[in-house]
């Protein structure tokens, strides 16, 4: 009869269950006996055993007063198997799939796993793959599931294409969208294959480039990507609205915040009346100003720039508005995530402190300090509501990366000959921070093992601490003697401003000259045996170059004193000044104006010849090293400089080549000279103060084996006793 | 097709055969990775019979033993939801808790492990009260509870020694709050009573004080209060450590 | 180049904090005009704080020097009007020399061996051997 008679519940019976035991059916339904035969009840009943997620179909029947429960539970998997796959194995699919072995089968969670490894297929640039779950059933209601997987060739990106663009070539957009076109040379490269995701980060990627080159208006009216006929490749069309070029109007501040003054924060406006206009340097004045006003103790600042276009004479009138914010305070600072790093090791990083004032740019900057210890995968910093309305909780959310680092190259260079160098490296010891390395160079001329610690927050302070200890044997061929020298010294340094940095470096060195040739100089014969080295040194860096790497742009100046005498044999002070400006010329042509000199001047008898200057090989191209400078001529041994200087002027630019290779060519000038040894006289003693120039050509390469760089120097203006060399190449690890 | 298993080779073998070759396995007591993957082939080729149950506890226990802590965790929460009502469940949440509460790190370290085991603990004591698992776990509760007020103190400690005495003040009156029954109750008095002076709240300080020495009469941490109110030192003078030791513990 | 001023915690301006009449205002008024306290006396219920610092940062390697320092304590009546306000300042502070003793905690303090390894393999290695039941 139907379920709906009313009248109570005898007894509970279950049909159909055979890996589900009885009692945990009961546990989950919400009926028991005596109740009545309610339709509320019993559907609620059905609801949550469907819920368990173990039925592929519950039944419920009444038979006179008993309420019978037929269950048709899903199958379990017995083995998971895939098929067809070859660019990705079984292990990788197995952890991207739900489904485990004596799992519950379902068709969706089978479907769903099959999205997923599609999607992993997609992300591979394999669009056109298909996969097929399918199940074969065993005994006791198990069945074995079989993926099928037809992984398709590989959709890559032929040609991509630009409609609309007057203002710039479709070369220079290509090189700025993310998405490339495939070549058949650039094996290396990921982004020629055809992804929805990337084309709509391209998107992006053009309208920042055209806001950023003043067309306030422009638009990507839509972004198209056909099939070619033989489908296996992909044509890229994005259609542009460019719109008008605009330029600065007037440009003001308006602030309600009672004591600011305006003046004091104008420098912090990058955007002036009259040039192009562009959304990333409004963005930067923004985030400046919020600096500035935060500087001067303002807490709670809201900065909004106002824009007004006026359309006639494409000018963008913009005025900056600094309001009160929101009274918001930081009510706990809580970090999680961080399994081996320690607490205080991200909280030092804050520039927020609990209490404080919720301050936006601040927390941004902090999330950005952390990302840059290098020590987390991803940084996650959000606010959650606190205790009372005026009150956030930031939420700190890492994730741990391995920082061990175990590094080997090989290379080749002129001045060393083959290079062999291996290195270990923990950047986050003990999760404290503090960064550890081991390396170990065996080339051609010279073999060196260093240790080196640094604690970058000694005696909880802004101040980076460590201590070296090294040992370095070399084969001083152009003075034919071998040099030994083993030591160990402490360190610190610090920040003065965000531009210049100090560092003081105490180091105790050993140094024995040996395996004196005997043809050698008689001056370098005299040098031979043990002296001691036990020197402070003090220096100075300044440098306003944004990318290290590759600079384009800035100036960096060092300049470093080293007073040799504390103890040891050698009392001498070593002055050294290494400058390097660079000029960033017409499309990615940089130039360089370079100037190194140095003096050691001797406190008690002579200088070593481990501490003069050896001037050549990369610091003077066109000579070999220790080429200019003082020589003794019988034995051609050259005998080190106290004093020298030289000058380079360099252009660096690109050979047209697609920026991907990374090949740049450069022609260069070095010029200077290098001279006086007065302890060492004689008439075969060669000492001229006479200027030396040489002039060349290279090339540099960033190859898949390592960066490469060639220079053919030609020395124009020599002494007849210097040493020249041409040619000097260095490929792999750099030294 | 290949089995998926790599150390134990795909053989249909009757259910009782399998489970005792799993037994052995485990009381050799050299590779409880085996035996759990011996367990699992049982539940796998015999999802049916009444082993199977057992067998799927026993594989969580192989891979606790193996301090294989996800995999038990794992095999756990799947007997859980198939067979909440086996007379073996409150040993199931407590091996469950015991995986959480053995991955407890230090409290300078993400204490998420912490919060899942105190979650699992509490839940034994609530659900499975007369048990022995319950006695147990209303031990390891205090114990967790102690730790998750270390990480507190440790983050008051660190904003105390640069000066940020307000960030302070509020990690340790939270311990004071929400963790009464741990062992940092003193310290975080005193704490208190450092920083309400260095900001000159001297009321504030002795109120501080005046609880501490109340409730904690002998205790180290009231000396300090004591000593620090009156000026003067009631214990026999120890070295506060040179300059030399806490240079070195900030390295170590 | 001017140094960087940092503000701590709450610093309402003298204006407003003069702006709190005793007698007058209850707490609603405080907290329209103050925002919520800093932080609450532990002992002593009906006493408010509103604690912040102004700090002038020179040379990152330099901890910042406190120049100015406002403690500001608000008692209410057990009718929860404001009684008494005062303004605590640098003058009040005193130095406190803090104890370097720590209540212990136990916790599994990762190994040495296990952080270098735990880089290269992800599975931890318990340091404790298991004892089988």
């Amino acid at each position: 009869q139907s379920l709906l008679e009313g009248g109570t519940i005898e007894e509970i019976r279950i049909e159909g269950s055979l890996r589900i035991d009885p009692r945990t059916i009961r546990s989950y339904m919400t009926v028991d006996p005596g109740d009545p035969f309610d339709a509320i009840a019993l559907n609620e009943t059905l609801k949550r055993l469907f819920e368990t997620g173990f039925f592929a179909d519950v039944a419920l029947r009444r038979e006179a007063d008993s309420l019978v429960v037929v269950v048709e539970e899903h199958p379990t998997i017995n083995r998971i198997a895939f098929e067809g796959n070859d660019r990705i194995d079984d292990e990788t699919l197995q952890s991207e799939v739900e489904l485990q072995p004596s799992r519950v089968f379902t068709r969706s969670k089978a479907q769903s796993d099959s999205d997923r490894i599609r999607d992993l297929y997609r992300r591979q640039g394999r669009f056109a793959a298909t996969v097929e779950p399918n199940i074969i059933r065993l005994e006791q209601n198990r069945v074995d599931l079989v993926f099928e997987i037809d992984e398709g060739p590989k959709t890559t990106i032929s040609a991509i294409n630009f409609i609309g663009n007057k203002a710039f070539s479709d070369g220079s957009l290509r090189s700025e969208v993310l998405s490339d076109e495939y070549s058949f040379w650039n094996f290396l490269t990921t982004t020629d294959t055809y992804d929805p995701d990337r084309l709509q980060f391209d998107e992006q990627l053009l309208s920042d480039f055209y806001k950023d080159e003043g067309y306030a208006d422009f638009k990507v009216l839509s972004t198209s990507a056909e099939l070619t006929p033989e489908r296996d490749s992909f044509i890229i069309t994005f259609v542009l609205q460019e719109g008008e070029r605009y330029r600065y109007g007037s440009i003001d501040v308006a602030t309600t915040l009672r004591n600011l003054d305006v003046e004091a924060v104008q420098e912090a406006i990058l955007t002036e009346e009259g040039e192009w206009y562009s959304a990333k340097e409004v963005s930067d004045t923004v985030s400046n100003l919020s600096d500035q006003v935060g500087t001067l103790g303002f807490a709670f600042v809201d900065i909004t720039p106002r824009v007004e276009r006026d359309l006639e004479n494409k000018l963008i009138n913009l005025v900056y508005e600094i309001n009160e914010g929101p009274k918001v305070f930081v009510e706990r600072i809580d970090i999680s995530g961080n399994t081996r790093t320690l607490d205080r090791v991200i909280r030092r990083e804050f520039q927020v402190v609990e209490g404080d004032a919720f301050n936006a740019t601040k927390i941004r900057r902090s999330r950005d300090r952390i990302r840059n210890l290098g020590f987390f995968e991803t940084v996650e910093v959000d606010s959650q509501p606190g205790t009372t309305p005026d009150r956030t909780v930031i939420d700190v959310e890492v994730t741990e990366q391995s920082t061990g680092e175990f590094s080997f190259g090989a290379g080749f260079s002129t001045s060393l000959g083959p290079i062999g160098q291996v290195g270990v490296r923990e950047r986050n010891l003990l999760g404290k921070g503090q960064d550890l390395q081991i390396n170990l160079l065996i080339a051609g001329s010279r073999s060196q093992i260093d240790l080196s610690f640094t604690e970058p927050y000694f005696l909880d302070r802004n101040l980076a601490a460590g201590f070296d200890l090294f040992r370095v044997t070399t084969q001083q061929d152009e003075s034919s003697f071998d040099e030994e020298r083993t030591g160990g010294g402490v360190r610190a340094g610090y920040n003065l401003s965000n531009d210049l940095r100090q560092l003081w470096d105490y180091t105790l060195t050993v140094r024995k000259i040996t395996d004196v040739d005997s043809t050698a100089s008689t001056a370098i014969k005299a040098e031979e045996g043990e002296t001691v080295k036990s020197s402070l040194e003090h220096s100075l860096r300044y440098s306003t170059i944004s990318n290290r790497l590759s600079p384009t742009d800035g100036v960096n100046v060092t300049f470093a004193t080293e007073l040799a005498g504390l103890g040891g044999t050698e009392y001498f002070v070593k002055n050294r000044v290494d400058a390097n400006y660079y000029i960033p010329a017409a499309e990615d042509v940089v130039i360089r104006l370079g100037a190194q000199a140095g003096n050691i001047t001797s406190l008690h008898d002579d200088t070593s010849v481990s501490d003069r200057f050896f001037v050549g090989g990369a610091t003077f191209r066109g000579f070999a090293i220790g080429g200019v400078g003082p020589r003794d001529t019988n034995t051609d041994d050259s005998l080190g400089a106290e004093n020298f200087a030289v000058g380079t002027i360099e252009a660096t630019f690109p050979l047209g080549l697609p920026e991907s290779i990374g090949i740049k060519g450069r022609l260069f000038t070095d010029f200077g000279t290098a001279f006086d040894t007065p302890s060492i006289t004689g008439a075969n003693i060669a000492d001229e103060s006479s200027l030396r120039a040489s002039v060349g050509f290279g090339f540099s390469w960033s190859s898949p084996l390592g960066p490469l760089a060639i220079d053919f120097g030609f020395p124009v203006v020599k002494e007849d006793f210097d040493d020249t060399s041409i040619l000097y190449f260095s490929l792999g690890t750099q030294f | 097709c290949g089995s998926d298993d790599v150390a134990v080779p795909y053989v249909e073998r009757p259910v009782e055969e399998l489970y005792n070759d799993a037994i052995a396995t485990l009381a050799e007591g050299d590779d409880y990775t085996i035996a759990a993957q011996k367990f699992e082939e049982v539940e796998r080729q015999h999802p049916y019979s009444v082993w199977a149950t057992k067998a799927q506890l026993m594989a969580a226990y192989s891979y606790y033993l193996n301090n294989s802590y996800d995999e038990a965790i794992d095999a756990l929460d799947r007997f859980i939801a198939l067979h909440p009502g086996s007379p073996d469940i409150a040993y199931a949440h407590y091996l469950k808790a015991l995986s959480y509460y053995e991955q407890i790190s230090d409290v300078e370290r993400d204490q998420k492990m912490t919060r899942l085991a105190l979650e699992s603990l509490e839940e034994i004591v609530r659900r499975f009260p007369e048990t022995e698992y319950a006695r147990d776990a209303g031990l390891k509760i205090d114990l967790t509870r102690d730790h998750l007020a270390g990480k507190h103190m440790a983050i008051g400690r660190y904003y105390l020694r640069r000066n940020q005495y307000l960030a302070a003040i509020n990690r340790f009156r939270l311990v004071i709050k929400d963790y009464q029954t741990t062992t940092h109750v003193p310290e975080a008095l005193h704490r208190l009573v450092e920083a309400n002076l260095a900001l000159g709240l001297a009321s504030e300080a002795q109120s501080t004080a005046a609880v501490l020495g109340y409730n904690f009469p002998g205790n180290d941490w009231y000396l300090d209060s004591y000593a620090l109110l009156t000026g003067q030192d009631l214990r026999p003078e120890e070295d506060k450590g040179s300059w030399i030791s806490r240079t070195w513990k900030s390295i170590f | 180049c001017s140094n960087e001023i940092k503000v701590h915690g709450n610093m309402p301006d003298p204006e407003v904090l003069a702006e709190i009449h005793p007698g007058v205002d209850n707490r609603n008024d405080v907290l329209n005009k103050l925002g919520s306290p800093s932080t609450l006396s532990t002992f002593q219920d009906n006493i408010w704080y509103y604690i912040g610092s102004r700090a002038e940062q020179g040379p990152s390697v330099f901890p910042a020097e406190e120049i100015e320092r406002s403690v500001f304590a608000i008692s209410f009546t057990p009718a929860g009007i404001v009684q008494e306000t005062k303004l605590y300042t640098l003058e009040d502070a005193q130095e406190v020399e803090l104890i370097d003793r720590e209540t212990p905690t136990e916790g599994r303090e990762l190994t040495i061996l296990e952080q270098m390894l735990g880089n290269l393999w992800r599975q931890p290695i318990s340091s404790r051997s298991k004892n089988t039941k």
